[in-house]
């Protein structure tokens, strides 16, 4: 009983910081049709900043990583991405991969290929005993903020005129400019929403692994990629859903696998994947209009 | 109905010979004999919307049949039922008595059942030659024969001049003789054209009816043909089918169309 | 005949050419000194990946982030099978006997890491070939990882993440050459073909394609296992090159960069494949060279780690900002025309006859 609710609370963890990734990177593909694979590399930055301020008090080092990465996630998309507007989806993708690759390479310029210590705030690791479970205080803390995030979010998108702006581009991006929302301002505001998140995860990250490396973000990003496409693209609750499902069965796979068959657990994984592509191939939540008419 | 529409008293009676005017081999093609198109009882609802109800449509070799009615009136629908591109709620659709409902639009495309689409949807990327060598190779032709036939098709439609210019480059009414090209290649035995003249001026239109008027003679196929352009439709075809809200309002000829008081209030106008 | 001659050059151009592209880089590379020589048959082995990989991705407009997987099985596949057996019984105690005891020559190990690579092919191309856009481009993803995953774990076969070494080194400048001709003359006939045709077209609309009779899983299949004898090509020549590996050499980054290759060569033509190949290889050298420091008579510039990296993923950035459909932008290279074929017959129609996708034949027929 006791290991079942420890489980229970490794998997909604792993969920919950899934859920935080996919929605990162679904806020940017609802809108503008591009799979950001450099979205790990704001996590990396993310990670470098807190490495970077490590001296400062606390509180300062996590707004440190919050403005930083924002104001990246910003950049990113007026430097990189407003050029190519209008971009066929693969040329919109190699051009977030070659982005994502120059900046692991700058970090690797910068900071250099090997991993740099972080330490943040004792309070992540500490262990909190509840009865006979224990967890450690960074799980409770990543399902809290990714609860209070997704809550935050879906307020944002339901009052403010920036949300419903939001809601309608991702709906339908043509139609939506034509009744006046203003596309550039649009797509700054998600790449912002992106880059908070972003920043939040690689607090999360970090608190986990305690390191920062040029190719931090990588894993992480393919993470995204997978809960968003078999959540449903184009649906911001899909890719959360997606994100948490994908936590939940890793955490299962890693229980039940026997120990022979462990270590091919991601495989399995992605092996659930591929099934859910084929019997879903629009995703577990499925966006209407999605459909191409004839 | 001028001369150049008809084609004989009823496309029932082509025989044959009247498919012969094509140059080219036509190994598993209808070889103009009989035969038939029948949709019966045609219903299609999207989420409790029905787009059309009780649609009942036959079509021969060698007969126009124009399709109108406004706007929203499920011609595409009915075409898209027809073609295998939607998925009928109630009704048939056979060949020859034989059922094809359940067949995949490309399984229906190789047993002669064709359509064009609204807006070309050309293969942008390919030649102009390539896109009507595409038919031929579909339907199981080999490259050398797929191309013999693409250029007599661009020849029919007077387009060998384009053919090697890249399909994206082309006019809007050079494109809508290439999707007509396109469909002649398929050996259709059912040609469903959907406002083939769509975006035409009145030279471009008249030059594109002069081919599709053809197509019967030429092909020995049965044509339906969606247009809004009433010049057309009552100097082409043989029958009307006349839509309105889903639902069949008037068949006949398109001098009894014209008369038709229902046809008048819907569609036509004063 | 001479008519006759002419109309294959015409025909063949577009491979011709690259052909001779291709002679004149292993041609030029064989006269450089030996660090040169190595790196053009790096760039030979890149151009039968990318090469592989628009068969596919090219011909079909799929993206698929896995074909590499079949880089990995041609490449385990040369090495199971060519390792000397005396080696074999150390490296790979545990592995079944049949296998033990063979020891291929070149070329029947490249055809057998090809066939290999189709055999695994066959294994997932039904499901795949279903999925269209970013869901198949996941799911071969998905396969990619599944490979790498089983690669580094399954130890009895391909000593998990420890080095398969051994492998005999038999790819020299002129085997590579040829092989990839050979690859180059597959992807050209396929995509001239009726079959490659009709996935052209799916590629450019697939209601279209419907309706002209064609079976888009179909052609897609066929496209896909002829990609996987491509790609499982380069991976054997991959093997026979390096000589040791492990599966990380066939996972995201080669992925990557070979698709980074073929966009910016231009995915919708062969020749945009070979070109981009060729091009982003050979400034990936060039960086390389400058990030081990670079002497301009007494200004010494030190290099650094990851800067021929910047300098590679910028230049990708920019190649697609000024040129979104690639350097070739879907063309091949064709013979200019001549001048009764140029006529044009519409307004709309515009120049640039030297390069058109187009089959001069066209009237001929």
């Amino acid at each position: 009983m006791t290991a079942l609710i420890q489980h229970a609370i490794d998997a909604v963890s792993l969920g919950s910081l899934y859920a935080l990734l996919a929605l990162g990177v679904a806020m940017i593909f609802g809108i503008m049709n591009l799979l950001n694979f450099a979205y790990g590399e704001l996590i990396m930055i993310g990670a470098y900043s807190l490495y970077v301020s490590r001296d400062l008090p606390w509180p300062v080092q996590l707004a440190v990583c919050l403005i930083v990465v924002i104001a990246a996630s910003l950049a990113m998309d007026r430097l990189a991405f407003r050029p190519f507007r209008g971009a066929s989806a693969p040329v919109l993708l190699v051009t977030s991969f070659a982005l994502s690759f120059a900046l692991q390479s700058l970090a690797t310029v910068i900071f250099g290929s090997r991993a740099k210590g972080v330490s943040l705030p004792s309070f992540f690791d500490e262990s909190i005993t509840i009865g006979s479970v224990s967890f450690s205080s960074l799980n409770l803390v990543t399902v809290v903020l990714v609860i209070v995030l997704v809550g935050g979010l879906a307020t944002f998108l339901r009052q403010t005129t920036v949300g419903v702006q939001m809601r309608a581009a991702a709906e339908n991006f043509t139609t939506a400019r034509l009744v006046g929302v203003k596309a550039d301002r649009v797509i700054a505001v998600a790449f912002a929403l992106s880059g908070f998140s972003a920043a939040v995860a690689a607090i999360l990250i970090v608190a986990q692994r305690g390191t920062a490396t040029p190719t931090l973000g990588v894993s992480p990003v393919l993470i995204a990629f997978v809960a968003t496409i078999i959540g449903g693209l184009g649906s911001l609750y899909g890719a959360a859903f997606g994100g948490m499902l994908l936590g939940v069965l890793t955490v299962v796979l890693q229980v039940v696998l026997p120990d022979s068959l462990a270590p091919y657990r991601e495989a399995f994984l992605y092996a659930g994947v591929i099934v859910v592509l084929l019997a879903r191939p629009q995703g577990l939540v499925v966006v209407k209009a999605l459909f191409e008419r004839v | 109905m001028d001369a150049e529409g008809d084609p004989g008293s009823h496309g029932r009676l082509t025989v044959g010979a009247t498919a012969g005017i094509s140059t080219a081999p036509r190994p598993d093609g209808p070889g103009g004999v009989g035969g038939r198109l029948r949709a019966a009882g045609i219903k299609v609802q999207f989420q409790g919307l029905t787009a059309i109800d009780d649609v009942s449509c036959d079509l021969y070799p060698g007969e126009i049949v124009g399709l109108i009615g406004p706007n929203g009136a499920g011609k595409t629908t009915f075409v898209n039922v027809l073609s295998g591109f939607q998925e009928a709620t109630e009704g048939s659709v056979a060949v020859d008595d034989t059922e094809i409902g359940d067949l995949s639009p490309e399984a229906r495309a190789k047993l002669g059942v064709v359509r064009t689409f609204q807006g070309a949807r050309l293969f942008t990327n390919l030649t102009v030659i390539e896109n009507a060598e595409v038919s031929g190779v579909g339907i199981g032709l080999k490259r050398g024969a797929a191309r013999q036939r693409a250029v007599e098709m661009l020849e029919a439609v007077g387009m060998t001049e384009l053919a090697g210019a890249r399909a994206g480059d082309i006019t809007t009414g050079q494109e809508r003789r290439l999707q007509v090209a396109r469909a002649m290649a398929m050996e259709p035995r059912y040609l469903f054209l959907d406002e083939p003249a769509a975006g035409l001026n009145e030279e471009e239109t008249d030059e594109l009816i002069e081919v599709i008027e053809q197509l019967p003679r030429r092909l020995g196929c049965g044509v339906l043909l969606i247009e809004h352009d009433m010049r057309v439709i009552m100097g082409s075809c043989d029958r009307i089918v006349v839509l309105d809200q889903g639902k069949v309002i008037k068949v006949g000829t398109p001098a009894e169309v014209r008369s038709d008081q229902r046809v008048i209030d819907a569609y036509l106008g004063s | 005949m001479k008519k006759n001659g002419e109309k294959f050059l015409r025909a063949g151009w577009p491979a011709i050419s690259l052909i001779g592209i291709l002679v004149v880089v292993a041609v030029v590379g064989a006269n450089l000194n030996p660090v040169n020589q190595r790196h053009t048959i790096e760039i030979l082995i890149n151009v039968v990946l990318v090469v592989g990989l628009y068969v596919f991705a090219g011909n079909s407009g799929v993206l698929s982030f896995g074909q590499m997987s079949f880089m990995s099985i041609g490449a385990y596949t040369t090495a199971l099978f060519t390792i000397p057996v005396i080696q074999k019984a150390f490296l790979l105690p545990s592995l079944p006997g049949f296998i033990g005891s063979a020891e291929l020559a070149p070329i029947p190990a490249a055809l057998l890491a090809g066939a290999m690579a189709v055999v695994f092919g066959l294994i997932i191309v039904f499901p795949i070939s279903r999925l269209s856009g970013l869901a198949a481009a996941l799911a071969m993803f998905a396969v990619l990882v599944i490979v790498y995953q089983v690669g580094i774990n399954w130890e009895a076969v391909t000593r998990g993440t420890r080095t398969m070494l051994g492998v005999p080194i038999n790819t020299t400048i002129w085997s590579a050459l040829a092989w990839t001709i050979i690859c180059v003359l597959i992807a050209f006939a396929y995509q001239r073909s009726s079959s490659g045709l009709r996935l052209r077209a799916t590629r450019e609309d697939e209601f279209a394609a419907k309706a002209a009779a064609i079976s888009i899983p179909r052609e897609r299949a066929i496209a896909f296992l002829i990609s996987a004898f491509v790609v499982g090509i380069g991976g054997y020549l991959y093997a026979q090159f390096q000589g040791a590996f492990t599966p990380a050499a066939f996972y995201t980054h080669v992925t990557f960069l070979t698709i980074a290759m073929l966009v910016v060569g231009g995915q919708r033509s062969l020749a945009g494949a070979v070109v981009g190949a060729v091009t982003v290889s050979i400034l990936s050298f060039l960086f390389n060279s400058i990030e081990n420091g670079v002497s301009a008579g007494p200004i010494h510039f030190a290099g650094r780690d990851g800067l021929s990296d910047t300098a590679l993923a910028a230049f990708i950035l920019l190649a697609l900002l000024f040129r979104r459909d690639g350097i070739m932008r879907g063309r091949e290279f064709e013979l200019r025309r001549p001048g009764w074929m140029r006529r044009s017959g519409g307004g709309a129609v515009g120049g640039k006859p030297a390069v058109a996708n187009t089959d001069p034949q066209a009237k001929e027929a």
